[in-house]
Formats: structure tokens, sequence, C-alpha cells
């Protein structure tokens, strides 16, 4: 029940990124949900336990990204492993900055998402008329599309939470009954 | 057991990245474009849903952020539409002139065009490509590399790929977008192709030839499906090529790409 949920979770947030959201943010500025999704899910959980999701969500993304399938996936993936890795370090000795160090790991999440689908599309894609100047890194979208992710990852965090809670509760009912 | 759970992890990243750079290099698309259809046909009422909802309520948001504005913009628009009244008197003139020269250069009149209407259901998030997805596809007699056009003959891009209900929009913005060009004032020939979403540039042009600042860029018909005389923008700046063999020229679009809502794709 609770895999059913997470799909359907992926899949209506993949939607929201190429079907609501670029309605309200200028053009290549539109939040990453799915992202944010895998972010929440490993800083919650671990490297590991959210393989399976990121691999799904990746595929996702690349499904409506109309791209080369893979890229959101290895993207994904190495951005799990680097929350992960960072969570590890640095949010359970410091649980008392908890927020701060996760809005700095999702900026760098964000960033390090955002270099990887640059590189791979752009360099190795489509190298006509290549620049740097072109991939956003040293404009004002390397700062609000952060800001913008950070929001989503607010509204995000809370209701993730009470599903989590909610399917554990469910979990302990259903192992005690077996009992 | 933490040096055993990073070794678990580090094997499970780099079969998973090894997997990924497999899929990307070989590239494989044929292999997931069926998977591709059926997750379009699934996620088609979704995204017309989600866009049409999302439209609405910037539409609600913008609206009441311009009431403040709107006694100025009143007083505006009623100037603006008397001198339109007084415009609309002389074009009358030149609309009969307009229909000797498309005939005189035996350009297609824009009313024949075997137009399917469709509305535009995604956009692409991401800085990976500029494309629209609007919901019309094979059932509608879509194919790829139809040209798609807004309200008055403005071309904006051409049809990328086609599932049952949808079709991509490949737009003048991107990149891989080539789309065969000349200057309505002085003839000369390019390529259209766009910079990375961000703007489109003529291309190719001969240095012989001449472009000038504010001239009006239309598509030649030469190649491909895309007929000839197609609106696509105004010359904003002309350069000259790295090689120094061509001269390029940077090209305003007429319309906000973002903003599209209906379009227009000519059938064959």
């Amino acid at each position: 029940m609770q895999n059913i949920f997470i799909v359907i979770i992926i899949f209506l947030s993949a939607i929201a990124q190429t079907s609501f959201l670029p309605n309200f943010f200028p053009n290549n500025m539109t939040p990453d949900v799915v992202l944010m999704l895998i972010i929440i899910w490993t800083a919650k959980t671990n490297f590991n336990s959210a393989l399976v999701k990121t691999i799904f969500a990746g595929l996702i993304v690349d499904f409506f990204s109309f791209g080369v399938i893979g890229v959101n996936i290895f993207s994904f993936v190495v951005v799990s492993f680097m929350v992960d890795s960072l969570c590890k370090r640095f949010v359970v000795p410091q649980s008392g900055r908890k927020f701060f160090i996760l809005a700095i790991i999702i900026i760098l999440g964000t960033i390090v998402n955002h270099i990887i689908l640059a590189v791979f599309i752009k360099i190795i894609f489509s190298y006509n008329n290549f620049s740097w100047d072109n991939l956003g890194l040293l404009n004002w979208d390397i700062v609000l599309k952060p800001v913008y992710n950070l929001t989503i990852f607010m509204m995000l965090y809370l209701p993730l939470r009470k599903i989590d809670k909610f399917f554990t509760q469910q979990n302990k009912i259903i192992a005690k009954n077996n009992v | 057991m933490p040096k055993q759970y990073l070794s678990a992890k580090l094997i499970k990243f780099i079969a998973v990245a090894t997997i990924c750079f497999l899929l990307i290099f070989f590239n494989p698309s044929g292999f997931f474009n069926p998977v591709r259809m059926i997750f379009f046909e699934i996620a088609y009422p979704f995204q017309k849903t989600l866009y049409i909802l999302g439209q609405n309520i910037e539409e609600t948001f913008s609206f009441f952020a311009s009431i403040g504005s709107m006694r100025i913009e009143n007083e505006k628009l009623i100037r603006e539409n008397n001198a339109l009244i007084s415009e609309v008197a002389s074009l009358q003139e030149m609309r009969k002139e307009n229909e000797i020269l498309r005939e005189q250069l035996k350009l297609i009149p824009r009313d024949k065009f075997n137009l399917v209407s469709s509305s535009v259901i995604a956009q692409n998030p991401q800085n990976t490509g500029s494309w629209i997805v609007i919901d019309k596809g094979t059932s509608d007699g879509i194919s790829v590399g139809m040209p798609v056009i807004v309200s008055e003959g403005i071309l904006i891009g051409t049809i990328g790929d086609v599932s049952l209900n949808s079709s991509r929009v490949i737009l003048l913005t991107d990149s891989a977008s080539l789309v065969n060009a000349s200057d309505l004032e002085t003839s000369a020939r390019g390529i259209i192709t766009g910079m990375y979403g961000l703007g489109i540039i003529m291309d190719m042009v001969a240095q012989v030839d001449a472009l000038n600042e504010g001239d009006t860029i239309i598509s030649s018909g030469l190649g491909g499906d895309i007929p000839k005389g197609l609106l696509i923008g105004k010359i904003q700046e002309v350069n000259i090529s790295s090689d120094k063999l061509f001269q390029q020229a940077v090209v305003i679009p007429r319309v906000r790409y973002q903003k599209l809502d209906l379009v227009f794709v000519i059938k064959k």
C-alpha cells in the first residue's frame, strides 16, 4: 500500500513539475519537486532505503523531460548519495541546527543537479553553439532556483512526514494483528 | 559496521551510475519509446487538467495584481483604440496590396492552411531544451516535422515527438531546432536556431547579404515541411560569426513562448 502511494506521489509531482508549476515561474526556473522528494526521503532514511524511489523518480522525470533515459536517474542518485553522506556527518551531531543544515544541503543538491543536467545535455548531446554563459551558472538562475526549491521543500516536508507516520502506525497495527 | 554500510552504499552507487552511463551513451531510445507512449497516455488527462488549472490560477492572481493599474491602462487603451481606428482604414489598402504580393510570391494564403488547433498541456521545467506538449497526437493526424504556429501565422516550432493523444513541439529557441529562414526586406537567407531556450539566432548568413536591425524574418520554405512566409521575429542585433565566415543575427520572437495556451499545427 505504501509503495503504491509513493508511486502516485512521484507521478503527480512530476506532472505538477511539467504542467502546473511552469505557469507561475519564469522559463527554466520551475522548482524541482521530484528532486525535493528524493532529498526528503534520503534525509529521513538513508541512501540504501531511498535508492529504489530515487531510480523510479529519475526514470519518471526522464520520461517527462523527453530526454535521454538515465540522465535524471544518474543526477538523482548522485544527489541522494551526497545528501546521505552530508546528513550522516552533520545532521545527527548538529540536530539543533537541523533545518539550517538541511537548507544548505538543498542548495547544494539543487546546484549539483543543475550542473549534472547542464553538462550531460549541453556538452555531450548538443554541443553546437555551446557557451558556459548559457548554463545559467553565472546568472540569477543559480541563486533563485535553490530559493524556489527550498520553498517547495518546506511545503512538502510536513505532509510527507504525516504520511510516513500514518503508514508506520498502519504497519504496526498489521504486525500486532498477525502476532 | 559503519565500514560495511559504506561499502554496500558505494557498491550500489557505482552499480547504478554504471547502468546510467551505459543507458545514456548507448541511448536505446527505441527500446523505451513504447513505454514512454503508454506513460504519456496515462499522464495525459492529469497534465491537461493541471495545466488548465495552473493557467486559471495564474490569470486570477495576475488579475488581482493588475487592479491598481487598471485605470491608467484604461486611459491608455482608449488612446490606443482611437489610433487603431485610423490605422485600420489605412490597413484596408495594404491588405489588398498584401494579397497581390502573396500571389506574386506564390505563398499559400494563411486561411488555406490545414490547421489543427490544440492546447498546450505541459512545458519543459528544466533547462534541458525548449519545448511544450500539446493535446493532439497521431489520432488527429499529427506527425513529426509539422510546423506549429500561433494566431496570425507566427511560427513557434515544429513537432518533435508524437504519441496517440499528445505531441512535443520543439520551440525555435531550442538549440536542436533548425529552420530555413529569410530576411523579408533584403531576402538574405540563413538558418534559424535556438540558444538553449534563451533566444533565437539567424545563422549561416553569407557576408555579402544584407541584414539590418529591425528587419522582419520569415520562413524561407526551403526543405522540410515549413511553408514559406511564416513570421518568425525581428532582428535585434547583427554580428559576425566566430569563424568570420558568416553573419549572425539575434532575432526577437513575436510571441512569449512561456505564455502560450492555444497553438495551431499545419498539417501536410
